[in-house]
């Protein structure tokens, strides 16, 4: 405040001598006062072209992030690391083709060198799978380059890492796309062909890195952690400096009317001092229906009410929709001017995904009447809804568990150890304390000797299941659509669900994002539990976590938390090794281990066709160590898939 | 294999019309303003396409500076004129840059597809007022001035200016 007042003691005092002199002329006159206005005409005037200099340097208030609410945070788009790959392909290239450089050195692995192995890796196996052929075989005719007839996608493999250079490479400001990578594309598009998948036209060039999500780069959903706060818009500041040089450019060029501008300035500035941006409101939010199924429109009425004594002259607001929720028409943002008890309301309709969905905050900015400065903080919504449940119900309908050997009926699994039961497993010495009907009499008979019958102890299955929420398995086919982990807590419910149904106790628990773990128990409350857990955000949440996860790390704190003999079911996308790993390592631990794998590549691109390809290529390795995998399409509901697996 | 089940609606930073359209006219008044001097209307014009360029591509900086330019446009117009026709000519200029960093602001925040018709109107006619009514009396002021003798007087004016826009900050 100090800092404030000497200036305005000093303009007072100014004002009052200079109209103290206007009505006594006579006190100006002579040499002393006209030489005293000189320098300070001077002075003040150099003074100002300092200070204005000073504020044109000074910088604003840091802008704040402001969340966008009409979409869900961007993930990456599976592939997403092979199109960089090609990418950064394109750039060494290029950049050798300007430098006259050769083309690999004596580096470890360049990523061309990347490239070519991993296409080797999966055209061995499209080869294996569709013609039957070994390894070696497969190789060969890679190599040979008579496995396809597109004689670019065949020279991939046949010849060589280091295709020649076509001239406009070399020439300036022209990007050809480099022959490696065209080659790379048309690999892909032919294996993915092959698959008969819904392969990308082999003409399509690669889409551009960019528009592929960067996972969590952009940070936090909604935040609010700065708030709330008072910010200058920088307007006032930059009235200022022109107050400053106006006034002092005015004085030396003797322009009168230049330093008369100074009252807009004045006027600007001191209208920013008087009024305080607040805004004192109610808001409420509706909608319509309260429980949609996927996919359903939701219509969100939110009207918000000035509740206190004072017009609210600019007022905006984003309403906190909910990370796993997009928009589908209107606007979640509404602006206007509002005077004391009156209320405006908007509409806009969100497309319902899976989930419990709890609305964040409403952020308010709330400007003053010059638009000087403005407050950012959050309101909370005093009445109405503030979450929207979807999907997550329970199934009435019957069919198969997970796997088949995750068994229905209690009794029917083996649990390897000996006791009490029905069916007979072995004859060993008595011991004293053994139960009299378990003696075998007949071998008593003929021996003389006292024998205990051991019979295989039943024991009822047990099932943990597992959502695979890793940062790497946050993945969508586009980049705003429900990531992988989303659909994965979905099938998880719907298994849990089911195993339920039959009496099986279900355990859930996550790898990764957040540290959700409920042992493996039966019962309605659990149920409910897992419900909630599943269907909430805490466990599986929409935004990805920061740090990558250690396989051998988080597969001993899954190992130390299971009882041995407890099933695992693995829901994960199967987008990357570690997910392989995962499971591998989860069967090595003793458990036997199914997996439910949401699919989220897209073939019709190029990387997502080489997304598409490992996947098939993790899938059957899975499949060839015996871990049955089941391949679900998250747009039809995962029941479905489970009544096919138990036709087949 | 996922896809999109429809295509949902992407934030996209707008351009509110009415400050916008207040912004062009304002810029045009300038141009009449200034049109009889020609050292002036090319200052003014290469002014007035930056404030555009400004606009168009969400640069502040070449808002700001295009606002200078119509600034610097006026004083020259008015540098042999009278301090009234300075005065008069400066409105636009303010009126110009405030309501084009309004629209600014509000189409980063709002986006393109929300109504702001309502919230441009209220802040449009409340620096129209503030600013004339900040001239109003500054011209008053230097109507009581004028003719003054004492040249102390209009330094110890100016020490006044300098002082609170200081404190006002």
């Amino acid at each position: 405040m100090r800092r404030r007042r000497i200036p305005t003691i000093v303009g007072l005092l100014a004002i009052s001598a200079g109209v103290l002199l206007l009505a006594l002329p006579e006190l100006g006159g002579g040499l002393l006062p006209r030489v005293a206005a000189t320098l300070l005409t001077v002075g003040v005037g150099a003074a100002a072209v300092v200070l204005a200099a000073r504020e044109l340097f000074d910088s604003d208030d840091p802008e704040l992030r402001l969340p966008t609410p009409e979409s869900r945070p961007q993930y990456r788009v599976p592939g997403a690391a092979f199109a960089e790959r090609l990418d950064r392909i394109s750039t060494v290239g290029r950049r050798a083709a300007d430098d006259a450089d050769e083309w690999d050195g004596a580096r470890e692995r360049t990523p061309r060198e990347r490239v070519y192995a991993s296409l080797h890796e999966l055209g061995v196996d499209v080869l294996g799978r569709t013609d039957g052929d070994t390894p070696g075989a497969a190789a060969d005719r890679l190599a040979g380059g008579e496995w396809t007839a597109d004689e670019t996608a065949a020279a991939f493999f046949a010849d060589g890492l280091c295709p020649p250079l076509p001239r406009r490479a070399s020439l300036p400001l022209v990007r050809p796309e480099l022959p490696m990578v065209e080659r790379a594309r048309h690999a892909v598009a032919e294996l993915a062909e092959r698959l008969s998948t819904d392969a990308p036209d082999s003409a399509s060039r690669l889409a551009p890195v960019e528009t592929m999500g960067d996972g969590a780069a952009q940070g936090e959903y909604w935040p609010t952690a700065e708030l709330p706060r008072t910010r200058s818009t920088g307007r006032t500041r930059r009235v200022a400096v022109a107050v400053l040089l106006a006034s002092a450019g005015g004085v030396v060029m003797g322009v009168p009317g230049a330093v008369l501008t100074a009252a807009f300035g004045i006027a600007l500035a001191g209208a920013a001092r008087i009024w305080e941006p607040t805004a004192d409101i109610e808001l409420t939010r509706t909608l319509e229906p309260r429980t949609p199924t996927p996919g359903a429109t939701v219509e969100v009425t939110v009207t918000v009410r000035n509740v206190g004594e004072t017009t609210i002259p600019d007022l905006r607001l984003l309403d906190g929709v909910p990370a796993g929720l997009s928009v589908r028409s209107g606007s979640p943002r509404l602006t206007t001017a509002l005077r004391p008890g009156t209320e405006r309301s908007f509409t806009y309709a969100l497309t319902a995904v899976p989930g419990t969905h709890a609305f964040e905050s409403p952020l308010v900015i709330a400007g003053d009447f010059a638009g000087a400065r403005e407050t950012v903080r959050t309101v909370a919504v005093t009445d109405g809804h503030d979450s929207l449940a979807c999907g997550f119900e329970r199934r009435s309908d019957d069919a198969s568990s997970p796997r088949e050997q995750a068994t229905q009926m209690p009794g029917q699994q083996k649990a390897g150890v000996t006791g009490s039961g029905v069916e007979f497993d072995s004859l060993r010495a008595y011991r004293p304390g053994d139960p009299a009907s378990r003696i075998d009499w007949h071998h008593r008979a003929k021996t003389g000797d006292l024998a205990t019958v051991e019979f295989q102890e039943p024991r009822q299955p047990r099932v943990a299941v597992v959502v695979d929420a890793r940062r790497a398995a946050y993945v969508a086919a586009t980049p705003g659509n429900v990531p992988a982990p989303r659909h994965g807590a979905s099938a998880a419910y719907s298994v849990a669900d089911r195993l339920l149904d039959d009496g099986v106790p279900v355990g859930i628990g996550t790898v990764g994002a957040g540290d959700c773990w409920l042992p493996a128990t039966t019962g309605e409350a659990h149920r409910e539990a897992i419900r909630t857990r599943l269907a909430g955000d805490a466990a599986v949440p929409w935004t990805p976590p920061e740090e990558s996860t250690q396989i051998r790390e988080a597969v001993d704190d899954l190992t130390a938390r299971l009882d041995p003999d407890v099933q695992v079911v693995v829901v994960s996308p199967l987008c990357d090794d570690d997910g392989v790993d995962l499971v591998r390592q989860l069967e090595g631990a003793g458990h036997g281990v199914s997996v439910v794998s949401p699919d989220c590549t897209d073939p019709s691109t190029v990387a997502g066709a080489y997304a598409h390809l490992a996947r098939e290529n993790r899938l059957s390795t899975l499949r060839g160590h015996d871990i049955p995998v089941r391949d679900w399409d998250p747009t039809t509901p995962l029941r479905e898939v489970q009544a096919r697996g138990a036709a087949v | 294999m996922a896809r999109p089940s429809e295509r949902d609606r992407r934030f996209e930073p707008g351009l509110p019309r009415f400050s916008t359209g207040v912004s062009a006219v304002s810029v045009l008044a300038v141009f009449g303003f200034v049109a009889s001097d020609p050292v002036s209307l090319a200052f003014a014009v290469v002014g007035g396409l930056a404030v555009g360029v400004g606009l168009l591509r969400r640069i502040e900086f070449a808002l700001t500076a295009g606002v200078g330019g119509l600034f610097v446009a006026v004083l020259q117009a008015g540098a042999d004129g009278s301090p009234e026709w300075v005065l008069g000519a400066t409105v636009p200029v303010v009126l110009a840059w405030v309501t084009a960093r309004h629209a600014l602001r509000l189409g980063a925040q709002v986006g393109s597809v929300a109504s702001t018709l309502r919230v441009e109107l209220v802040h449009t006619v409340s620096v129209v007022v503030l600013v004339t009514a900040g001239g109003g009396i500054g011209y008053l002021v230097y109507r009581s001035v004028t003719g003054t003798p004492s040249p102390l007087a209009l330094g110890l004016l100016l020490l006044a200016v300098v002082a609170f826009t200081l404190s006002l900050r």
